[in-house]
C-alpha cells in the first residue's frame, strides 16, 4: 500500500516536472562546458523623451509604491518585456530603470538634467543566456514569474526527494540480491562526501 | 540519465500509460510555453 502510494507519487510528479528537471540539467551542463560555446551579446539602443529626477535613497526605501509605479509607467511605454530588478545610480548623475528576464537585460538611461533617455537593451549570447535560465528565480513579477520560480523551487526539492524515495522503492522491492546495489550506493555516497570534506580541509 | 531510464521503465507498464501520458505532455507542454514566453 505505502509502496504503492510512494511509488505513484515519485512517477507521476517526476512527469509533470520533468521538463524542468531537463532544463535544470541541461543549463547546468552547458554551464560547465561555456568554453565550448561562442558568447555574442547584442546591444540596441532606442532614444526617447521623459525627465526623471531620481529621489534619494532613503526616499526610495520609504515610498516603495511610488517606485513601483515610476518601473511600471516606463514598462508600459516602451512595451519592455520583463520584470522589474532594481534602481541603479551612476556617479555621473546617469539614473537607470532595470528590467530583467531569462536572456535579456532592459535598461531605462535617463541623464542628469536632459529632457531624454535611452531604452538600452541586451540580449544575451548562449552562456549568459543558460546561467540565466539556470539561475533565474525569486517570486517577484508577474504570474507566469511566479510560476516559474514555483516549479524551479519544486524541481529542486523533487531532485533531493527522488533520491530518498528512489532509494526507499528499491530498498523495499524484493530481490534475491541487493550486493550490486549497495556496492554503488555506498561508493557513489562515499565519493560525494569524501570531495565535500575534502573541499572544505584542503588549503 | 535516470530521467530517461525512469521514462522507459513507466513505459514499460501498459496500465499506467494513460494517465503518465496526460501528465508528461501537460507538464512538458506547459513548461515549454512558459519557458519561452519568458525568453523570447
Amino acid at each position: 500500500m505505502i509502496y504503492k502510494l510512494i511509488r505513484r507519487v515519485h512517477l507521476y510528479s517526476a512527469l509533470v516536472l520533468g521538463a524542468f528537471l531537463l532544463l535544470y540539467a541541461g543549463t547546468a551542463f552547458f554551464i560547465f562546458t561555456s568554453d565550448w560555446y561562442p558568447d555574442n551579446e547584442a546591444v540596441t539602443v532606442v532614444q526617447g523623451v521623459g525627465a526623471f529626477t531620481p529621489p534619494t535613497g532613503s526616499e526610495w526605501a520609504t515610498n516603495r509604491e511610488a517606485a513601483r509605479a515610476v518601473e511600471e509607467q516606463y514598462r508600459v511605454q516602451y512595451g519592455i518585456h520583463g520584470r522589474f530588478q532594481t534602481f541603479a545610480r551612476h556617479n555621473d548623475g546617469r539614473f537607470d530603470v532595470v528590467y530583467r528576464r531569462p536572456g535579456a537585460e532592459t535598461r531605462v538611461r535617463f541623464f542628469a538634467g536632459s529632457d531624454s533617455l535611452n531604452v538600452i537593451t541586451k540580449k544575451y549570447g548562449f552562456n549568459r543566456l543558460m546561467n540565466r535560465v539556470h539561475n533565474f528565480r525569486w517570486y517577484e513579477g508577474g504570474p507566469a514569474y511566479q510560476i516559474w520560480a514555483l516549479f524551479m523551487d519544486l524541481a529542486s526539492l523533487a531532485m533531493i526527494l527522488y533520491a530518498v524515495s528512489g532509494i526507499w522503492l528499491w530498498y523495499t522491492l524484493k530481490v534475491h540480491n541487493r550486493s550490486l546495489g549497495w556496492i554503488v550506493l555506498g561508493s557513489g555516497a562515499l565519493y560525494t562526501m569524501g570531495s565535500i570534506v575534502h573541499l572544505m580541509v584542503a588549503r | 540519465m535516470p530521467s530517461a531510464l525512469g521514462i522507459y521503465l513507466w513505459w514499460q507498464r501498459v496500465a499506467e500509460r494513460r494517465v503518465g501520458v496526460w501528465l508528461l505532455a501537460c507538464g512538458s507542454g506547459g513548461s515549454l510555453v512558459l519557458i519561452l514566453h519568458l525568453v523570447l
